[in-house]
């Protein structure tokens, strides 16, 4: 049998599976919706059995073209990236499934064309270890995203997706001026070479780069002031799109800034000033979130607070606040999912995006309204799920050193959770204790979306109730980053396949 | 007035870094690192005379792709934006034509920019060119066609499988490198051949002419959806 | 160095004409000039002085008188992701006049805070 663990597999066989469909779609319409289930299926079965790889070897190598790197494209996965492959493909089966009853509108088969490419962009991201690539790899997400965020039609999707566009096609291209400003200064584009190269550079030359990289990552990530377009577009987009896009899109983008400045910039140090803008997206997300009548748009707020909260976590500069970072990042990924899909539910047997008009369907939605409940509650950091013992990693790691600033980080934190928690409540509220309004008939959701949620929701449940192997993965995962020469060493000297 | 000279101010802190940072590199400096590797063994290693192709399909073949699929998804979502309900049951108005010269023209002239544009992509490893600029030059004349006679249409599902079956060829020969071959997606396992020859450097002419026909078919694809923006009455909107 | 200023400026100028102008087919354009600057300066980058064509067409050519073949790669997978950004964006262009019925992007404010 084919050696399976190979991260190349990872966006090879979603291809295929991409190309499959606008074969099959002229011809056996009915099998179209299929084909991504059995993609992602596959997807995370690979992902899975590289985990033991993972775990043996610390870096997993793939090459390209049968030559080394730095002299082709090599795709690299540490555990970081592992930690999130598996999170993409997970949410791209269980989403899969979500899907095959959702759309009911056409064209579906460009729509399944589409989906299954902006999960395969977003592995892409993740795995690769060239820097042209991740600008490659950042245009198919994007351009899928563009296209998916339309796919209604209707005024409010055009013009969130036009915003969207010209956002992201700025952010795009300055990344790319970025990676051209890194060739012309160290004549190659393999992430372990440039970081090598690199180190002959002082901080003050190595800054123009990193700011151009920073800011078109940041555009796609949800970073204060350059999420504009995203309390628009993720609304906009079909509720297992936006699931998708608010679960793993703006941490793709995070983990591509991540592994810039770490890795190949090294500039482990420097992070520091970063914590500024990981407050400000936190304070603006949170604080927006809590007046919004439209839940899709909340849940979108709520999408900048928590990436702004990751991202502070990480800048603190310490290997604790990077393992509480990729806590929450596995934690809000997964809530978030869950939320978005039980929300697509709702609105598909309500019919309408205002939380007024939810009132008392939670009696009649039982499943709906539970699995909301745990999502929620992991999200806002209640014991004793999942997301309390995040949230606590990342207090535990701000207080290392305590004086005025770490407190204050800490209030702000703290501060930020009980609006968060404010505004779950208040739908919570709103769908299980209120009267139902009159002559408002609504049953649960179809079974299939359910059974996605519901896997999702197992996952959740097993994950807070057995949160110390993930604890463990995340710290070593957090210590391998921070130590940047476990990634180096493994790419130059092919320590891989 | 104020944002056109807050823009001002700020475009100019930009370019003098950037002319700052670019002082150190200056133009027609060799900065080659991998360039000279990829110069020096590009004939032993692929056996294409031009040494661009053999970065674009082999040594970063990876990376087209990316391409490939990011015109893909540009098709598929061009195609969604302007779908309209009831597509098969679209009939295009019957336009007045343009003259006689453009209509007869256009049919004398398009065998030859189909040529033409096969020439290019067939011959993507000997001298400049490839399948994508063989694709856009046979998308043209498709747009040419469609310019002289607004009221035909290409057969939209015939154009599907032929994207989907060029992109598997691609894929496909991918994962069988990776498979049977060497282990490594996108290995070169074809014999490498007599340098300048059109039967050299494996499977690179291979995919050049499915990437040919991709783009030619997704760019045909993108031209007839706005044409029928443009012209289609008929169906319900 | 005149090729990267030249880069540089086409590049503000289509960063000017997103941010300032108001009329949606001038946004357009200044998406273009944007990949278009773009574009340049990654060619520009590769540039070998007394350099020629990477392709080793005639007998007599070394492969040290060529100039860098990596930049020149790069910058058809650039050409061909800016050309389909914009295909997307004259789509959207053309959707949002006929949801609207005008092209000023002042007008087009549906979606509020």
């Amino acid at each position: 049998m084919v050696k399976l663990a190979n991260p190349i597999l990872l966006v090879g066989i979603p291809l295929f599976f991409a190309f499959l469909i606008a074969v099959l779609a002229p011809l056996y319409k009915k099998s179209v919706k299929y084909m991504p289930i059995i993609a992602f299926g596959l997807n995370l079965t690979v992902a899975l059995s590289l985990i033991p790889e993972v775990l043996k070897k610390g870096v997993v190598i793939a090459t390209t073209a049968g030559i080394k790197p730095p002299f082709a494209i090599n795709m690299a996965v540490d555990r970081l990236g592992l930690f999130l492959a598996i999170i993409a493909s997970l949410l791209g089966f269980v989403v899969s499934i979500y899907n095959t009853v959702y759309i009911k509108d056409e064209p579906a088969e460009k729509f399944y064309m589409l989906f299954t490419l902006l999960v395969t962009g977003l592995t892409w991201m993740i795995i690769t270890g060239d820097m042209f690539n991740l600008f490659v790899a950042f245009e198919v997400t994007s351009i899928s995203a563009f296209g998916l965020v339309g796919f209604h039609r209707d005024k409010g999707a055009v013009e969130a997706g036009f915003k969207y566009l010209v956002l992201g096609s700025i952010g795009a291209s300055l990344l790319l001026i970025g990676v051209i400003m890194l060739y012309a200064a160290t004549g190659t584009l393999n992430m372990a070479d440039i970081a090598q190269k690199l180190l002959k550079f002082s901080f003050r030359q190595k800054l123009l780069p990193y700011v151009f990289i920073f800011t078109g990552l940041g555009i796609e990530g949800a970073l204060f002031p350059l999420n504009a377009w995203l309390p628009d577009a993720h609304p906009a987009a079909p509720s297992s799109v936006s699931a998708i896009l608010s679960g793993i899109m703006t941490t793709a983008a995070i983990y591509g800034i991540i592994r810039t400045t770490v890795t190949v910039f090294n500039y482990y140090q420097v992070v520091i000033f970063l914590i500024l803008f990981g407050l400000l997206t936190l304070i603006f997300g949170e604080t927006a979130a809590f007046f919004q009548k439209d839940i899709k748009r909340m849940l979108a707020y709520s999408t900048i607070g928590q990436t702004g909260l990751f991202f502070y976590a990480f800048s603190l500069g310490s290997v604790n606040g990077m393992k509480g970072a990729f806590m929450q990042m596995m934690n809000h990924s997964i809530a978030k999912a869950m939320l978005f899909l039980l929300v697509g539910g709702i609105i598909l047997r309500v019919g309408t995006r205002n939380i007024d008009d939810f009132a008392g369907i939670g009696r009649k939605m039982k499943i709906t309204a539970f699995f909301f409940a745990i999502a929620a509650f992991s999200l806002m950091g209640l014991p004793p799920f999942f997301g309390f013992w995040s949230k606590l990693q990342i207090i535990f790691a701000t207080l290392k050193g305590v004086n005025f600033y770490t407190v204050s980080f800490v209030i702000i934190v703290l501060f930020m959770s009980v609006i968060e928690g404010a505004y779950f409540f208040r739908v919570l509220q709103v769908m299980l204790f209120k009267e139902p309004k009159e002559g408002v008939e609504v049953k649960e959701a179809p079974g299939w979306m359910l059974t996605a949620v519901i896997i999702l929701g197992i996952i959740l449940i097993v994950m807070s109730v057995y949160p110390q192997p993930i604890m463990n993965y995340a710290g070593k995962a957090a210590s391998d980053l921070v130590s940047r020469n476990v990634y180096i060493n493994a790419v130059l000297h092919l320590g891989g396949l | 007035m104020i944002r056109k000279i807050t823009y001002a101010i700020f475009l100019g802190i930009i370019i003098t870094a950037l002319v700052l940072f670019f002082a150190a590199f200056p133009f027609g400096k060799n900065k080659m690192a991998v360039g000279n590797y990829y110069l020096k063994n590009d004939i032993k290693q692929t056996g294409a005379a031009n040494v661009v192709t053999a970065v674009t399909l082999d040594y970063r073949g990876f990376d087209t792709l990316g391409e490939v699929s990011v015109l893909f998804a540009a098709a598929a979502g061009v195609a969604i934006l302007f779908y309209v309900l009831g597509e098969d049951k679209k009939k295009r108005e019957k336009q007045v034509y343009p003259n006689f010269i453009v209509r007869v023209g256009s049919r004398i002239i398009f065998p030859f920019i189909l040529l033409f544009g096969s020439y290019i992509f067939i011959h993507g490893h000997l001298t400049p060119g490839g399948g994508f600029q063989g694709g856009a030059i046979i998308a043209s004349g498709f747009l040419l066609l469609y310019l002289a006679y607004p009221g035909e249409s290409v057969n939209r599902k015939r154009l599907s499988v032929v994207e989907g079956l060029a992109g598997l060829t691609f894929v496909g020969l991918g994962l069988w490198g990776l498979f049977t071959q060497g282990n490594s997606f996108l290995f070169n396992f074809l014999p490498k051949g007599q340098l300048n020859m059109i039967f050299s450097a494996g499977i690179l002419p291979i995919i050049y002419i499915a990437i040919g026909f991709k783009v030619a078919s997704e760019f045909a694809g993108i031209v007839d959806d706005m044409m029928c923006e443009a012209v289609c009455r008929g169906g319900e909107k | 160095m005149i090729y990267y200023v030249g880069a540089f400026l086409l590049i503000g100028i289509g960063l000017y004409a997103i941010i300032i102008k108001k009329n949606l087919i001038k946004i357009l354009i200044g998406l273009d000039l944007i990949a278009s600057g773009t574009n340049l300066l990654i060619v520009s980058i590769g540039y070998v002085n007394g350099g020629t064509a990477p392709i080793f067409s005639r007998a007599g050519i070394t492969a040290k008188m060529m100039v860098d073949p990596v930049p020149q790669a790069l910058t058809l997978t650039a050409i061909v992701i800016g050309a389909s950004e914009l295909a997307l964006a004259a789509a959207f262009v053309v959707l949002l006049y006929r949801h609207y019925g005008t092209l000023d992007i002042k007008k087009i404010r549906s979606l509020k805070w």
